[in-house]
């Protein structure tokens, strides 16, 4: 596994990984349901469909947890031939935990001041 | 009047770092901050040779921004004169940030630990009740709920005798608790999508 970065801005998490199988088999085994369900069982997504595909480059399905605070977020499985096998990158981000996991920012920070005019 | 102006001078001295050490417990207390140049920073001071030497430039940096309260240039609260304490002080937090971070991923590395924090994000209880259904001894709860604390994930309220353990709730933990869950559970995927890639006909 290789931890390319963990964005705090965009609450991502990118990693990326060889796979030893060609990039057509890979994509089967990401966008076919019943071969996504034997690594990535439904009780983890928010949905069993994918929210988008581009045939044999990349596919979006929605997650949430299934505990609490359940938040929900999308993850993008993007795929390309390298040295006889495949490369999946991962990006897998927050989508709704913003507003609420985001509070004002402090009253006395050094940023500058917007201030309201009258 | 030498003595008087002298103690003014200490007193506006003291009010100031008083003022420098309410920010910085204010904004450690929020533990929300995420100032310009944490990321570069983060990555920066991974290494904690340069974390000393960094932490030796910021106290120098205070060191110069307070010499004119000292030789009695200047008075608390004038405006030209904090910048520098300023930016020593906002780079600071941004350490004390980064170095939250780590202790957030490192407490919940531990399963014994995540199992308590989920517990507790079910809603708050003391530590016996956390107990209960764990087999964990007292010493060992309180070690891991100290570790949790010290994080910042976890947060302690005394209501009489008992303590009560909750979920801290402010922002960036659970962000950063959903990172470490994550970061835990693409590994195990990939490696089942390996198996079944292995199983699959060409």
């Amino acid at each position: 596994m290789n931890e390319i970065e963990t964005d705090e801005q965009a609450r991502a998490l990118v990693l990326e990984y060889q796979l030893d199988a060609l990039p057509e088999k890979v994509w089967r085994a990401l966008s076919i349901p019943a071969f996504r369900e034997r690594w990535l069982p439904e009780q983890a997504l928010a949905e069993a469909e994918a929210l988008s595909a581009v045939p044999g480059e990349e596919v979006r399905y929605r997650l949430r947890e299934d505990s609490p605070p359940f938040l929900e977020s999308v993850v993008i499985f993007q795929i390309r031939p390298n040295a006889g096998g495949t490369e999946l990158r991962i990006v897998h981000r927050l989508v709704d935990a913003g507003a609420k996991a985001r509070p004002a920012s402090a009253a006395n920070s050094n940023r500058p001041a917007l201030m309201r005019a009258a | 009047m030498q003595v008087v102006a002298r103690l003014s001078r200490s007193r506006a001295c003291a009010g100031y770092s008083a003022m420098l050490v309410q920010e910085r417990s204010f904004v450690s207390r929020n533990r929300v901050r995420r100032a310009e140049g944490g990321t570069l920073l983060r990555g920066l001071l991974r290494d904690p040779m340069r974390q000393r030497l960094f932490n030796l430039a910021m106290a120098l940096l205070l060191l110069a921004s307070l010499y004119p309260i000292l030789e009695g240039q200047a008075v608390a609260g004038d405006e030209r004169l904090p910048a520098a304490a300023r930016l020593a002080n906002h780079i600071s937090v941004c350490l004390c940030d980064c170095m939250l971070e780590q202790d957030v991923f490192k407490a919940l590395s531990d399963p014994t630990r995540r199992a308590i924090f989920e517990k507790l994000a079910a809603g708050g209880m003391n530590a016996s009740a956390l107990r209960m259904g764990m087999a964990i001894s007292q010493p060992a709860m309180s070690q891991h709920l100290s570790v949790l604390r010290h994080a910042g994930l976890v947060r302690e309220e005394r209501q009489g005798r008992f303590v009560n353990y909750e979920v801290d709730p402010e922002g960036l933990t659970v962000i950063l608790q959903w990172l470490a869950k994550y970061r835990a559970y693409w590994p195990a995927r990939v490696e089942a999508l390996k198996a079944l890639l292995r199983d699959m006909d060409q």
